[in-house]
């Protein structure tokens, strides 16, 4: 079985700082790392091919530096590494980086099975994996707590729905987007990190995927930016100050009142 | 020059905020009445050991002087609170009338260079560890000398990030990383306090030092008291308990470690350094205790492996973290770890670049094989996202404790743990974790090991479950400090003595040497108007 990974590298956004005074982002100081639901996402694959056979290939679009993501995925255990990376893929939205990362799926030629996280934390849109599969052409299912079986056939997997689990089985080749249900990402030991940080990354440029060249980056990504704002506050906000016990009795009996709860 | 000069604060407006009257801080301010030691001001509604009578929240110099002068002028004395993390009760105002707090004097860091061209920072007492560590990464300091070349840091890393530098300083805080960078002392350049009489004294190091084995200071009515620096015999180990002193030391060593009460520092300029390029972080797993003692040896015997940190969780405390199972905030880690994980060791050590880490990869292969151990058996990485999962196990152990001792406290109430603190040479380490173990096991007492082993100083945390066993803890504790003391080392490696340990200093020095402390106090606060209760009974 050979799985693929999807991982994107992100800026650290638990270590994003507001300038006090000009209130903007500080971005000195702020590390990158792998998307930090792409952990459980590595991990499904590699456990995955421990207990099935087969290999797990990190993938990943993005700048060179890029490639310390992908490092930490073989240091968790894929087998495989590569990073597309063109200025072509540059100012690329969701439709247009799945569109890359699916080419590149097709073009590994053997891929059974596809993990993405479930969105990663810097643009919160859990699109990408979706798109991939769209663009495959392939069976997905998304929010994944849980793989209940696996073959060469399909996969067993439950799902998290807004009105509980649900249990799917999907034929392969398929695309999972994975919850942090799903494992507890391994810690890497000293011999895998140092394998991790002297192994090969193979880098894809946009002619080494057979793709349309005009569906890559910014030429290729319908989504437009009109506009970014803060939306204005909805609603009066109470204060009410006391006695703990006394306030929370009160909260409770508006949310009740209001039927809230 | 060998004397203490410190000015009239000037006029000022009583103008910072204050809290009067037991009933409002029994009520809205009971976080002021602890600390994380089991010593608090009993909050009880009648109880009359109490008698806390105002909390004063200075934001400048002038102001903490302003506070101590009222203070003095009612005739109370007054503990000192910063973050209050501290585990010897030192800021718990059980003998005072007033609290000063120093939380709010925290002005934005100010990163310069000093004069000799190495980087400094200043800083006001109520900046939290956090909080510098946080300005420093993200720029968020003035930088009156335009922004250094290489991130920066300030290496001491008591574990407590809440802890304020104004406090790390008065008990000569230490953590990790001091096997490395050494104790808060090693990193203090310049002081400004305020003297038990309401003075401030600005004292840079270098500025005034013992000569002669004597410092003047300067009293208000312009006579001079002595202070005597006798020659002590200071363990070569981590040490933070009583005063330091040495022929010829520097003033400012007398402040720093003094337990608040010699002086109140209210600012201070502390010395930066160039954070590593790179880190390698690595948790060794082991078999044992012994596997620690030996690998710990080996590692200071390679020039080749100088590593920043060293730090040890001791099989029963692996045991007992694994036990809580989702109980514990480490039970991701917990999950993660290797079934035959029973013991652990954590290091970090520095790189500049590839060929280096090269280079220290197969040092530490080369020392692994020679104790017997596997570096596949291990957890490594190189950002400090990896070095949070690390350490949250290594939190666990203590957070462990605790927790146990709070359902235990549920049953009876006095119960309390015994956490201890001493520090041996390293090559004592392994007879004085014998001596524990050996001890603790012949009393049948639960305990479990863990901390900075690289310093020979393993934390044994005894956790009774009875209030016999309680005794017999307390006793062990006395008989570990007086093994300590015999083989060289400290009674109180980093917890300084505040008011819980105070039994421990004379086990630590002599009587000459502490009736030579109490002089220093004596001649600096004649009225033990500062921390009262603390390090020794006046």
């Amino acid at each position: 079985m050979h799985i693929v990974v999807c991982i994107k590298q992100v800026p650290d956004t638990a270590e994003v700082r507001i300038d006090p005074e000009r209130g903007t982002l500080i971005r000195e100081g702020v590390p990158s790392i792998l998307n930090p639901l792409d952990a459980y996402a590595v991990e499904g694959a590699v456990a995955l091919t421990e207990r099935n056979g087969g290999t797990a290939t990190a993938l990943c679009m993005g700048p060179p530096q890029a490639e310390a993501a992908l490092r930490e995925a073989i240091a968790r255990g894929c087998d495989r590494a590569i990073l597309l990376t063109d200025r072509a893929f540059a100012g690329a939205d969701t439709w247009s980086t799945s569109y890359a990362l699916a080419c590149a799926v097709r073009k590994l030629g053997d891929v059974d099975l596809v993990f993405c996280g479930k969105q990663a934390i810097d643009g919160d849109t859990a699109q990408v994996g979706p798109g991939l599969a769209v663009h495959l052409g392939w069976p997905q299912a998304t929010y994944v707590r849980r793989i209940i079986e696996a073959t060469d056939e399909a996969v067993a997997v439950e799902r998290l729905t807004d009105w509980g689990n649900e249990t799917l089985r999907v034929g392969l080749p398929a695309v999972l987007t994975v919850l942090k249900d799903l494992n507890f990402p391994r810690l890497p030991s000293l011999v895998s990190q140092m394998q991790a940080r002297r192994c090969p990354v193979e880098r894809w440029g946009a002619g080494d995927i057979d793709g349309d060249a005009a569906q890559f980056g910014l030429d290729g990504s319908p989504t437009r930016v009109v506009k970014v704002f803060t939306p204005p506050v909805r609603g009066a906000c109470v204060v009410w100050q006391g006695e703990p016990q006394k306030t929370a009795a009160k909260l409770i009996e508006t949310l009740r009142r209001e039927a809230l709860i | 020059m060998n004397e203490l000069v410190p000015q009239p604060p000037g006029m000022t407006a009583a103008a910072w905020r204050k809290v009067t009257g037991w009933d409002s801080i029994r009520q809205g301010y009971a976080d002021y009445l602890h600390d994380e030691s089991r010593l608090h001001v009993p909050s009880e509604a009648g109880a009359t050991a109490s008698r806390v009578e105002a909390i004063h929240f200075p934001t400048t110099a002038q102001e903490v002087a302003g506070a101590v002068r009222a203070a003095r002028r009612a005739g109370h004395r007054v503990t000192v609170s910063g973050g209050r993390t501290g585990l010897t009760g030192a800021a718990v105002p059980l003998d005072a009338e007033e609290v000063i707090a120093l939380e709010r004097i925290k002005p934005k860091p100010v990163v310069r260079r000093s004069r000799d061209g190495a980087w400094v920072v200043r800083v006001g007492a109520g900046t939290t560890l956090a909080e510098l560590t946080d300005a420093l990464d993200h720029g968020l300091c003035q930088y009156p000398d335009g922004k250094p070349g290489r991130p920066l840091f300030y290496p001491v890393d008591s574990t407590e990030a809440t802890a304020q530098l104004g406090g790390n300083i008065a008990t000569n805080a230490s953590g990790a990383r001091t096997l490395h960078y050494g104790p808060t002392r090693r990193w203090v350049n310049w002081l400004k306090l305020v003297t038990a009489d309401g003075r401030i004294l600005e004292l840079g190091r270098g500025q005034v030092t013992a000569e002669g084995g004597l410092i003047l200071y300067r009293r208000e009515d312009g006579s001079a008291a002595e202070l005597r620096i006798p020659d002590l015999p200071m363990p070569m180990t981590k040490h933070t308990a009583g005063y330091y002193l040495k022929p010829g030391m520097d003033a400012v060593d007398l402040f720093i470690g003094s337990e608040g009460t010699l002086g109140i520092v209210v600012e201070a300029e502390l010395r930066l350094t160039e954070k590593p390029a790179n880190r390698l972080f690595l948790t060794q797993f082991l078999d044992g205790a012994e596997a620690c003692v030996e690998l710990v040896q080996a590692w200071k015997g390679r020039p080749d492996l100088p590593p920043i940190a060293l730090e040890y969780i001791g099989p029963r405390a692996m045991a007992l973290v694994r036990s809580m199972g989702r109980q514990t905030p480490a039970y991701v880690e917990v999950s993660r770890l290797p079934a035959d994980a029973a013991a652990a060791l954590y290091a970090e050590v520095a790189f500049e670049d590839e060929a280096q880490l090269d280079a220290i990869y197969a040092s530490l292969k080369e020392m692994l094989a020679e104790v017997g151990l596997d570096p596949a058996h291990s957890w490594a990485g190189f950002t400090e996202k990896d070095v949070e999962e690390m350490k949250r196990l290594r939190h666990a152990v203590p957070e462990t404790v605790n927790s146990i001792i709070a359902r235990r406290q549920a049953r009876v109430p006095e119960l309390h743990k015994v956490g201890t603190d001493m520090a041996v040479p390293d090559e004592s380490l392994g007879a004085m974790m014998d001596f524990y173990r050996r001890r603790l096991e012949e009393c049948g007492l639960e305990f479990v090991m863990f901390g900075h082993v690289g310093d020979g100083h393993v934390h044994v945390n005894i956790l009774p479950r009875a209030a016999a066993e309680l005794e017999q803890g307390e006793e062990l504790y006395m008989e570990f400090a007086a093994e300590a003391v015999r083989l060289g080392g400290s009674v109180a490696g980093e917890h300084g003595i505040g008011r819980i340990k105070k039994v421990f200093l004379p086990i630590q020095f002599g009587e000459a040497d502490l009736a030579a402390m109490r002089a220093i106090k004596q001649a600096l606060d004649p009225d033990t108007t500062l921390n009262p209760g603390v390090l020794f009974d006046l």
